[in-house]
């Protein structure tokens, strides 16, 4: 006869707790060591994804730091469950119950790890990364549009954005008020004199040479037109250009920069709107600089970090 | 305490006997029985309820698929976040 020290395990609580939280079916079954190693699993892999935002972006980083440990806790979610399902089946009828078989123990637990991550995620999105959907084409040939990005968020802190940088921003005079993404052009206090796809900044005309034609990009089905490699204050990135007449609107603009704002362009030149026709961005809307493309639209070897 | 024989054994006797037969009011004994209930019932609520669930199996597959459903919950705010779908 069973005394009142011992209880069955039931397969389905054990599963239930796992569901609930990796690592307390384990604890349930009495598998008190490989459940704190799981339990803590699920604390310590979603905080490698903050670290990553502190470190310089490059492929390892998001890899390493971003896409394993997103799998790895996908993983042991569903491992953690049907592990402790198996334990509790195992389990004899007279499990002799421990000192930390307490349903309370359980829902502190539970609670413990679903409230932490979910305001893990809160935050981590608030301050550290943030994941967007690309619409349109405007950023073509370098972001396409039904790309998945993250925009770092923290770098903002470090200062200003730069001549070069890819930023997403939140402008209320672009309509409809929502995210987008651009190119930084110029800072604030720069002269812009902008040509047809002539752009000057402070005097000096961007240098745009044909990028060749065995470029890997041209083999999207979204770009189009010629890609140009333009040099901007050190820094070289695509930008698609039409051979043919420019759609745009505006033929020339000539303006400096107000202070704390920045002048944005879109990469498909003949296809964005951006600074040209709104104005320049407050540095204040900027939400982000663009690290990653973590779902891309067309081929995945674009997959991971974002270099022009 | 000295273990001494009773003196008077037919007495002793008479005690013993008179005690065996004496029973228990009913009273006492319902109100040990109720309290005993009351303790359990307050104590193990969800072990009664565990009991009753694991009595059905369509009660203990809802109660796997109400769990998941929860612990996903993190899963799908992450998805949320990073804007993998709309909701």
């Amino acid at each position: 006869m069973a005394s009142e020290k011992t209880s069955p395990r039931f397969p389905w609580v054990a599963l239930v707790l796992s569901f609930l939280a990796s690592g307390v079916g384990h604890i349930y079954c009495g598998r008190i060591a490989r459940g704190f190693v799981l339990y803590s699993t699920r604390f310590l892999l979603p905080l490698l994804c903050v670290i990553a935002a502190f470190v310089r972006p490059s492929n390892g980083v998001f890899f390493g730091l971003i896409l394993l440990p997103a799998a790895a806790t996908l993983l042991i979610f569903f491992y953690s469950a049907i592990d402790a399902y198996i334990i509790a089946k195992q389990a004899a009828l007279d499990y002799e119950m421990k000192q930390y078989n307490k349903a309370r123990l359980y829902w502190i637990l539970v609670a413990g790890q679903l409230t932490f991550l979910i305001a893990l995620t809160w935050v981590g999105r608030e301050c550290v990364y943030e994941g967007f959907y690309i619409p349109t084409r405007s950023m073509c040939p370098n972001i396409l549009a039904g790309d998945r990005i993250l925009a770092n968020k923290r770098t903002l802190r470090d200062g200003y954005p730069q001549r070069g940088d890819v930023v997403v921003f939140r402008s209320s005079a672009l309509q409809p008020p929502r995210n987008w993404v651009q190119r930084v052009i110029g800072v604030a206090g720069d002269q812009i004199l902008i040509k047809g796809h002539d752009i000057e900044v402070n005097g000096q005309k961007l240098k745009q040479e044909r990028a060749p034609t065995e470029n890997i990009y041209q083999q999207q089905s979204q770009v189009e037109d010629d890609i140009y490699y333009e040099f901007n204050s050190g820094r070289r990135y695509q930008v698609l250009l039409a051979d043919y007449a420019s759609e745009s609107d505006i033929d020339e603009i000539n303006i400096t920069v107000p202070g704390a704002s920045i002048f944005v362009m879109g990469d498909n030149r003949d296809l964005s709107r951006d600074s040209r026709h709104i104005g320049s961005i407050q540095v204040d809307d900027v939400i982000g600089y663009v690290d990653y493309i973590y779902y891309p639209a067309e081929k995945w070897s674009r997959i991971g970090w974002f270099c022009d | 305490m000295i273990d001494e024989p009773m003196p008077e054994k037919p007495m002793y006797d008479e005690w013993i006997a008179s005690r065996r037969a004496a029973r228990a009011p009913c009273e006492l004994t319902d109100r040990v029985m109720a309290a005993v209930e009351m303790r359990v019932v307050q104590r193990k609520h969800y072990v009664r309820l565990a009991d009753r669930i694991n009595e059905s199996q369509p009660a203990r597959m809802t109660a796997c698929l109400v769990a998941l459903l929860v612990g996903f919950l993190p899963f799908l705010f992450v998805a949320y976040a990073a804007q993998s779908f709309a909701f």
